[in-house]
């Protein structure tokens, strides 16, 4: 099966549907492999934002998992600097080509809006956020209102 | 279209035994069948029973959906009017049941070198005689896949306690060949999980997530491509469903024939070298013409192994002909003993290169800490984080 068909056929059903997490799903004009979407977290300290998630399909998707990173800075235990995060429906032993975009952006979702502290990737943001919550949420949000981008109207 | 049919004729009033021949049309239905033998033996039809694939068949049954070859026997009986054969089901119930079992399987053939439909035969397990009746109808796959699970009467050997013994041939070219128990016909043509494609062939492992051909062996080839396969006993290594979150797994390598002959052998060996890995006295050849995985013997060990396969000797633990494990100038091993660390379970040296210390081994499937390089434990959650 063509990569190009099910990708297709994926970016109209998230454009379409409706779900107010997500929004400006949109691919690269030459390029239907490479996405951005903008995702729109619902819990503080991150609902003042929207952050933007760079998505690349590889050639022989759907078998084998997209990467997916943030191309927006955001202040999280589980997201490291470059963007990165684990998530587990998309590494190479999990992925199941059965798996849509759209639950692999409400998984980073609830990730984001649920952060998992004791699977960190940024010990320090961890730590913060476990025994001084308070400063995790200050810093956080500061730091939302200084890199995110504006939620759309 | 006609074509020969051969018969063998018992006749319980006679004791006599005889081999027939008959050219008929593929159209028509036993009961004319029966009149043609009438006419060749002067036994009255309405006294012969016809006896194939385990069961008594009903008049009205076609001839071609027999799916009989030139080499297939069919059994007719001329019973005691005393012992006529007991038929308890009825006649509707019957036919059904005739083009099920004739025709819902599908199977990998070698010779076809594909997914073909395939046919169910029984034998008598004793004589291997096609003469049998069974007394109970296979309810599921266990009841053909095992042996002595169904109870036969057999008209050959008429020997006590006797079973079935079931197998499966390729409706194209008549081969024994496998039954693919994870393939099934898409009555309903439901949509491919993978493409939503509509294909009239799917894969389902029993969970109804249905997935079709193309992506089912595309699948295969891209899990064999980084061998993620999982090692599930007593399946040994093999895939889960596609769909996400189901954790069935098929149940039976046959499937993996659909990668192509190469891609299957490349999965039996990867697949045998991953087993010899973990068992502590398993090791592979390191020779580049040979591979084999085997079993040392634990007996007076001098830590060098010799292939059975090619008679290779070698060391065990730098796999070097002439052992490099006490040099220390081999510079990869300095640089791989440098920056990676040894997995606790297998042994396979493992580089870090980012994210959190918690390891999956890809080679064994252990969850690790690369930080203090024992099993994933509470305490490596909360304090080895870097």
């Amino acid at each position: 099966m063509s990569a190009t068909r099910r990708l297709q056929k994926e970016l109209g059903d998230l454009k379409n549907c409706g779900v107010k997490a997500y929004e400006n799903v949109e691919c690269e004009e030459t390029n239907l492999l490479k996405w951005t979407v903008l995702l729109l977290p619902d819990k503080e300290p991150y609902n003042k934002g929207a952050f933007k998630v760079g998505i690349t399909f590889p050639v022989d998707y759907p078998f084998k998992p997209p990467k997916v990173a943030f191309e927006t800075k955001i202040y999280h235990p589980n997201v490291d600097e470059e963007g990165k995060f684990c998530l587990p429906i998309v590494t190479a032993e999990n992925w199941k080509p059965a798996t849509k975009t759209e639950q692999v952006m409400m998984a980073l979702l609830s990730l984001i809006n649920e952060p998992e502290p004791s699977h960190p990737i940024r010990a320090d943001v961890a730590e913060e956020f476990q025994k001084d919550h308070k400063k995790f949420m200050k810093t956080a949000e500061e730091h939302t209102r200084k890199h995110s981008e504006k939620r759309p109207e | 279209m006609s074509d020969a049919v051969t018969i063998i004729l018992q006749d319980r009033k006679t004791g006599q035994r005889r081999n027939l021949s008959i050219k008929v049309n593929k159209e028509v239905n036993i009961a004319e069948l029966a009149k043609n033998v009438e006419r060749l033996t002067q036994i009255p039809s309405d006294e012969l029973e016809v006896v194939f694939c385990g069961k008594k068949l009903s008049k009205s049954t076609v001839m071609k959906d027999l799916s009989l070859t030139p080499a297939t026997q069919l059994m007719f009986l001329r019973s005691n009017n005393n012992s006529k054969l007991s038929t308890k089901a009825p006649i509707e119930q019957r036919l059904q049941t005739d083009s099920s079992i004739l025709g819902s399987f599908y199977v990998w053939c070698k010779t076809c070198d594909g997914v073909k439909r395939g046919k169910l035969r029984v034998y008598c397990q004793n004589c291997s005689s096609t003469s049998v009746l069974v007394k109970s109808e296979p309810q599921n796959w266990i009841d053909v896949l095992k042996s002595k699970r169904i109870p036969v009467t057999c008209e050959d050997c008429c020997l006590p306690d006797l079973f079935a013994e079931f197998k499966f041939k390729c409706l194209t070219c008549n081969d024994l060949a496998a039954a693919l128990t994870h393939v099934r016909g898409n009555w309903q043509l439901e949509e491919c999980c993978v493409c939503d494609g509509k294909e009239k062939i799917v894969f389902d492992l029993g969970c109804n997530h249905i997935s079709c051909q193309d992506c089912f062996k595309d699948y295969l080839l891209s899990t064999l491509d980084n061998f993620n396969f999982i090692n599930k006993p007593p399946y040994g290594f093999t895939i889960s469903c596609p769909y996400p979150g189901c954790n069935r797994v098929v149940q039976d390598v046959h499937h993996f024939h659909l990668m192509g002959q190469s891609s299957y052998s490349d999965y039996q060996r990867k697949a045998t070298e991953r087993l010899i890995a973990i068992d502590d006295e398993g090791v592979t050849c390191p020779n580049v013409s040979c591979g084999q995985s085997f079993f040392w013997e634990p007996y007076d060990d001098d830590g060098r192994s010799q292939c059975p396969d090619c008679f290779y000797t070698f060391c065990r633990k730098c796999t070097e002909k002439d052992c490099v494990c006490q040099s220390d100038d081999d510079l990869t091993r300095t640089t791989i003993d440098a920056t990676t660390r040894r997995c606790p379970n297998c042994n396979v040296a493992t580089e870090r290169n980012g994210g959190c210390s918690h390891i999956h081994c890809t080679s064994c499937g252990l969850d690790w800490c690369f930080k203090c390089v024992t099993e994933w434990k509470e305490e490596c959650q909360w304090d080895h984080w870097f």
